[in-house]
C-alpha cells in the first residue's frame, strides 16, 4: 500500500468497479519514488477541488497493477508512474513519469469538463 | 483588508516558506502562501529524514503534510498550483505579486522562499519525451531499460549513483557531460565538454544529438533512455529586479539586509541555507523579522 493519503486501489475488481461504475476517474500507478511523490501531492491538493471527480492510486508493484499496466495507452511508457484517467471506463487520457500541478489540472479541466 | 490583501506574501511553500508562514501567524499577522507546484518542495520525495532534531525518522512526504497543516492551523491561506509571475514594488511598505492565473495579490511585505529548481537539457522536446525515454531518476525507471541503450547526462546531484545503477541495466551507457573542454574518450562512451543539441523519436526517444562546445564535432547516438541529472539552481527570477536600482527609493541594494529593510524578505535556500535543518530555522528566522517589520509600520 502506498504512504499516500489518497485513496488506494488494491484488487482488480476493485479498479474495474471503479472505473466502471463511475464517470470520471484518475489513476496514479506507482512507487513512492521523487517522480510519483509530487503526482500524488498534486492529486490530494486537488481531491476537493474536484470532487465529481475520483482520484486514487495504485501500487506499480501489486497483481492489480495489471489493470493499468496492460492497457495499450501504457504500453510505450518507460516512466513511474503511469496516470490514466477514464471516462465511463473509457480512458482518455494517459501520461508517463512525473506532472505538474498545473498538468494535471488541465487534463482534468479538459477532459473532464 | 479585502480578500486579495494581507499583511504578508510568502512565495514558495517550501519548508522555509511554510515554517515563515506559520511562525508569522503565530505572531498574529495575516499571511498567504503562493506556490506554483505543490506544497513541500523538494524534501517531499526525500525517503526519510533522519537528521532533523526530536524526529527520529519520517518520510519528507509526511513531513511536509504536517507543515502543511500546521501552517493552516495558525490560519495561513495556502494557494497551491498558483505561479507568481511577477512581483512590483508599487509604494512604501506596498507590494503586488500577480499570478498566472491573472490575478493579483497585495501586501505590506513579501518574503521570497522559492527555493532551489531541477535544471533539465533546455531542449522544447524534453517535455515530449518524459515518461517515454527521458527521466529524471535511474533508481525509478532504470527497470525500464534493462539491455538497451542509455545515456546519462550532466552531473549535478545523484549522478554518481546513476551511473552506477545504470551501469548494471543499460547496454551499452554512454555519459554526456557538459562542461569542460570538448573530448571523447577511446571507446566513444565518454564525452566531456559536450552537450546534447537535440532528441530524436518517433514517440519514444531513439536517438540523441551531440555537439562538442566549440561547436566542431557533432554526434548522433542512438539510445533508448537518456537520464537528466543537471543538478539544481536558484530560482530567484523574482528576486534578481530587486538587485538592481530600486524604483521607489531610487538607491540599489547592498544586500539582502538592505532589501529586508523595504519590507522584501529572502529566506531559505535564496538564503544561502542549505540543510533540511537551516532552511526551517531560516524560516523562522525570517519570520521575528517580517513580525518586527509589520509591527514598525504600525507603529507608524
Amino acid at each position: 500500500m502506498l504512504g499516500t493519503n489518497l485513496e488506494h486501489l488494491e484488487q482488480k475488481e476493485d479498479a474495474e468497479t471503479l472505473v466502471n461504475g463511475s464517470e470520471n476517474v484518475m489513476i496514479s500507478c506507482g512507487r513512492m519514488g521523487p517522480m510519483c511523490i509530487p503526482v500524488y501531492a498534486a492529486m490530494e491538493d486537488l481531491e476537493k477541488e474536484y470532487p465529481h471527480i475520483k482520484l486514487v492510486d495504485m501500487d506499480f508493484d501489486i497483481p492489480a497493477a495489471s489493470f493499468i499496466k496492460s492497457l495499450p495507452e501504457c504500453s510505450s511508457f518507460m516512466g513511474l508512474p503511469f496516470t490514466v484517467y477514464f471516462k465511463n471506463g473509457k480512458v482518455v487520457e494517459a501520461t508517463s513519469s512525473i506532472q505538474s500541478k498545473e498538468q494535471i489540472k488541465e487534463i482534468l479541466d479538459h477532459k473532464f469538463n | 483588508m479585502d480578500a486579495s490583501t494581507t499583511e504578508c506574501i510568502i512565495i514558495g511553500a517550501g519548508p522555509a516558506g511554510l515554517s515563515a508562514a506559520m511562525q508569522i501567524a503565530a505572531r498574529g499577522h495575516s499571511c498567504t502562501v503562493i506556490e506554483g507546484n505543490v506544497s513541500g518542495g523538494h524534501i517531499v520525495v526525500t525517503a526519510a529524514i533522519m537528521d532533523y532534531p526530536g524526529i527520529e525518522t519520517i518520510s519528507g512526504y509526511a513531513f511536509s503534510a504536517i507543515l502543511l497543516k500546521q501552517a493552516q492551523s495558525n490560519g495561513v491561506a495556502v494557494k497551491t498550483g498558483h505561479k507568481a509571475i511577477s512581483l512590483i514594488r508599487t509604494g512604501q511598505n506596498r507590494y503586488t505579486v500577480n499570478l498566472d492565473d491573472g490575478t493579483a495579490l497585495s501586501s505590506q511585505c513579501v518574503v521570497l522562499a522559492t527555493g532551489l529548481r531541477s535544471v533539465n537539457t533546455g531542449l522544447p522536446e524534453e517535455s515530449d519525451f518524459s515518461g517515454r525515454g527521458v527521466s529524471y531518476c535511474a533508481e525509478c525507471d532504470g527497470f525500464f531499460f534493462k539491455n538497451k541503450p542509455v545515456a546519462i547526462y550532466g552531473k549535478g546531484d545523484g549522478f554518481a549513483e546513476a551511473v552506477e545503477s545504470l551501469s548494471l541495466i543499460g547496454k551499452p551507457t554512454y555519459h554526456v557531460y557538459p562542461s569542460g573542454s570538448p573530448s571523447a574518450d577511446a571507446t566513444g562512451s565518454t564525452f566531456e565538454g559536450w552537450r546534447i543539441a537535440a532528441l530524436e523519436g518517433d514517440g519514444n526517444l531513439s536517438a540523441i544529438h551531440l555537439e562538442s562546445n566549440d561547436r566542431k564535432q557533432k554526434r548522433k547516438i542512438e539510445v533508448e533512455g537518456l537520464f537528466v541529472y543537471m543538478g539544481k539552481e536558484p530560482a530567484d527570477e523574482l528576486l534578481k529586479p530587486f538587485l538592481t536600482t530600486d524604483a521607489v527609493t531610487n538607491m540599489r541594494p547592498l544586500s539582502y539586509h538592505d532589501l529586508a529593510r523595504t519590507g522584501l524578505f529572502v529566506s531559505g535556500h535564496l538564503a544561502e541555507a542549505e540543510t533540511l535543518i537551516e532552511v526551517c530555522a531560516s524560516g523562522v528566522s525570517t519570520a521575528g523579522q517580517v513580525s518586527k517589520y509589520l509591527q514598525k509600520i504600525e507603529k507608524g
